[in-house]
């Protein structure tokens, strides 16, 4: 992986390895998305059932507009910019604010490492199961396993 | 030759790193080709000798094991040393695996990690439990990732050994069903002769030959070979006696005429739950699964195809032993490689079969109880002997060192699987009347004589068991048995140590005759009973219902 021992092993393993121990969740590193002409390449994709989450750990603000071109070519359910300390989350969170975001749907959260890996056993738990079309409050996830979504979509 | 001293540092380097295919990349590639022609400038010696140092630096660290190249692929396997993903192609998995590791060092951690990655990626997926319950605790979380999966106990299966699967002819699979049935029921080899015999006569009386596709039962074999009045008798009694306690423990199972299909089955994702039968019956599943499956798609012509089908066994010591060669499936495993089927293999031991060894080409082990499993396995693995000491101390729950087959990395390296945040669940959940009802759905027919016959109490030593035994196995008895219940009948009272003499057989033979007819209902034991002024209590044995309609079937018959 490119980037340094601080990008890979302080902030991008650990999120790694927390996925990896979700049931099902899927990890992917270096993962490139055609953006225009040229290929980016994203930190890491998380996938868990149709979700998917682009999680880009940054030092600085300086790439933060790649990071939004990546999430606008990729369209994500959520882009998370992983962040090693509060002064670098306070000035992504400046310069985001003052640039217009291209994609509307793609939920965007700065995130300090430790909220990040809260932030992956709560997504987890969050998923719920496919609408397999069977009665109201029939759903095993929400029952069993405290899961507060549940699949009442009839 | 030069020795290692005379070698230059830097081509030694070109060699290590090409060895260790650290300079597989366009700047490596590049920096070779130069070297070999004569350019060594500093940017060269820079670009070789910098990988090689990294290198040498992380493999100081992490013991005699190497750190793995495997990082292309849709399977992650692991975890290594460092904190790298392993990740290998799910294809791998189609020359099957064999993981070795005493109880609680993660393999069945292992196996829900792999099923997890599986269920995504293969059409077909089949988790065995023979001991326990674990993978069903799985359902809820493939049902996130929108895929169900189905937990079937054993006993509600339906299934029909001498059913062609599909695309095979009777004539073809009599005696593929035949060996399966001798070596399952380990009889002797004149056994083998009168089954498949006994098979190619049933087929024609069923139309079967003719197109008809409702198939005889093992319940019709049993009595075909049982009334067969020129069978050898050692043979034929062989056959009875073992088939019986089969088809009185799952009969339930075997009592259909056509039963599901294993191309219906190969598409589904299922949890086969054997834990609850007896081992022969396993193995007579078992193996009805999967060459049924494997036979099918040999039929058809497949040959080496993309894996389609993931067979993932916990708990399988029994299966590839190497002390029970007749029950395992070692005979098989060899057969079905290549046909679009893995078989992941989890045991506690390395009393593995020799062909289990030879045809699992990806190999892991985690911390055994005792030096020959790692010996056996070592070898196996090709450790050397640094690594083979390694094992001893430095194993513990949840890391491996692995092998795979295929690919260009084939060296053994250790690595780590995480441990998946799973909750138990309750019965209820796990058993969904909706996943029995898809599978219910599956087309079946059952023989008719089994129409009214409760799939319960087949096991039960009351009068209904002998309801069920007598309307099943009619004229089934044989005549040593058929004799000692007219002895039972026409001397009431009679200690059971006087029967033998009664019913001109030995007292050995009486012994074993007298519980059999008292577990399937014939019979009643009445313990410490005094018929006489002296001597000690005896048994004395009441005929019971069906004993006494068989003994005036008899009369009747005769008069």
């Amino acid at each position: 992986m490119r980037g340094g021992y601080i990008h890979n092993q302080v902030l991008v393993e650990p999120i790694v390895q927390k996925v990896l121990c979700i049931p099902g969740a899927r990890v992917d590193q270096e993962v490139a998305i055609r953006v225009g002409d040229q290929f980016l390449y994203g930190d890491l994709l998380i996938q868990v059932g149709s979700q998917r989450i682009l999680v880009e750990a940054e030092l600085t603000a300086k790439r933060i507009e790649n990071d939004l071109l990546k999430a606008a070519a990729m369209e994500p359910c959520e882009l998370w910019v992983v962040v090693p300390n509060p002064l670098v989350k306070k000035a992504i969170q400046r310069k985001l604010s003052r640039q217009p975001i291209p994609m509307a749907s793609v939920k965007i959260f700065v995130l300090l490492l430790p909220q990040t890996l809260q932030r992956v056993a709560e997504f987890s738990e969050l998923i719920s199961g496919s609408n397999d079309g069977r009665k109201k409050g029939k759903t095993i996830q929400s029952e069993e396993l405290g899961v507060v979504a549940s699949t009442d979509i009839r | 030759m030069k020795t290692k001293d005379e070698i230059p540092k830097l081509i030694q380097d070109v060699i290590y790193g090409q060895d260790h295919r650290l300079l597989d990349d366009d700047v490596g590639r590049a920096a070779t080709h130069l070297l070999q022609h004569g350019v060594v400038d500093d940017l060269v010696r820079s670009l070789i000798q910098t990988p090689v140092r990294g290198h040498k630096i992380n493999q100081a660290f992490i013991g005699p094991f190497e750190l793995p190249a495997l990082t292309h692929g849709d399977l992650v396997l692991g975890i290594d040393m460092r904190g790298k993903l392993i990740r290998i192609p799910s294809q791998y998995f189609n020359g099957h695996s064999l993981t070795v590791g005493g109880s609680g060092s993660g393999k069945t951690t292992k196996s829900k990690f792999l099923v997890m990655q599986f269920a995504s990626n293969v059409e077909g997926l089949w988790c065995l439990d023979f001991a326990k319950k674990e993978f069903a605790m799985l359902k809820p979380y493939l049902a996130r990732l929108g895929l169900k999966l189905l937990v079937i106990p054993a006993r509600e299966l339906k299934l029909n050994p001498l059913q062609c699967p599909e695309h095979v002819a009777p004539t073809d699979w009599a005696p593929r069903i035949a060996d399966i049935l001798v070596n399952i029921l380990q009889l002797p080899a004149r056994a083998t002769k009168l089954i498949h015999l006994t098979i190619l006569k049933l087929y024609p009386e069923f139309g079967i030959s003719d197109g008809v596709q409702h198939y005889p039962t093992l319940f019709d074999l049993r009595e075909a070979v049982a009334n067969n009045p020129i069978a050898n008798h050692q043979a034929k009694q062989a056959i009875v006696d073992s088939l019986d306690p089969v088809l009185m423990s799952i009969g339930s199972v075997l009592r259909y005429r056509v039963g599901w299909n294993t191309c219906d089955l190969a598409r589904l994702k299922i949890v086969f739950e054997f834990s609850g039968i007896a081992e022969t019956d396993k193995s007579l599943l078992l193996s009805c699964l999967i060459l049924s499956e494997f036979t099918s798609r040999v039929a058809q012509g497949i040959s080496n195809p993309v894996m389609d089908l993931f067979i993932c066994c916990d708990e399988a010591a029994r299966l590839v032993s190497a002390a029970n060669q007749a029950g395992g499936i070692a005979d098989l495993i060899g057969l079905v490689r290549g046909t679009g089927i893995g078989l992941d293999l989890s045991v506690q031991s390395s009393d593995v079969a020799n062909e289990i060894l030879s045809n699992t080409s990806s190999k892991f082990i985690s911390r055994c109880g005792s030096a020959r499993d790692y010996d056996t396995i070592s070898g196996a693995m090709g450790l050397n002997h640094e690594q083979r000491i390694w094992l001893n101390t430095n194993l513990k729950p949840g890391l491996f060192v692995g092998q795979v087959g295929e690919g260009y990395w084939r060296r053994p390296f250790v690595f780590k699987i995480p441990q998946m945040n799973l909750r138990a669940l309750s019965e209820r959940v796990i058993r969904d009347e909706n996943d029995l009802k898809e599978l219910m759905a599956l087309p079946t027919v059952m023989a008719d004589e089994f129409v009214n016959w409760p799939s319960t109490g087949v096991n039960t030593t009351d009068g209904s068991s002998a309801d069920i035994a007598t309307s099943t196995r009619e004229g089934g008895l044989s005549d040593a048995e058929i004799r000692y219940i007219f002895a039972v009948a026409n001397n009431p009272g009679s200690p059971s140590s006087a029967l033998p003499k009664l019913a001109g057989i030995s007292a050995r033979r009486a012994q074993k005759i007298r519980r059999y007819l008292v577990e399937l209902g014939y019979l009643r034991e009445h313990k410490n009973i005094s018929t006489g002024k002296r001597g000690r209590l005896a048994i004395v044995l009441e005929p019971l219902e069906p004993a006494l309609e068989i003994v005036s079937k008899i009369m009747k018959g005769q008069t």
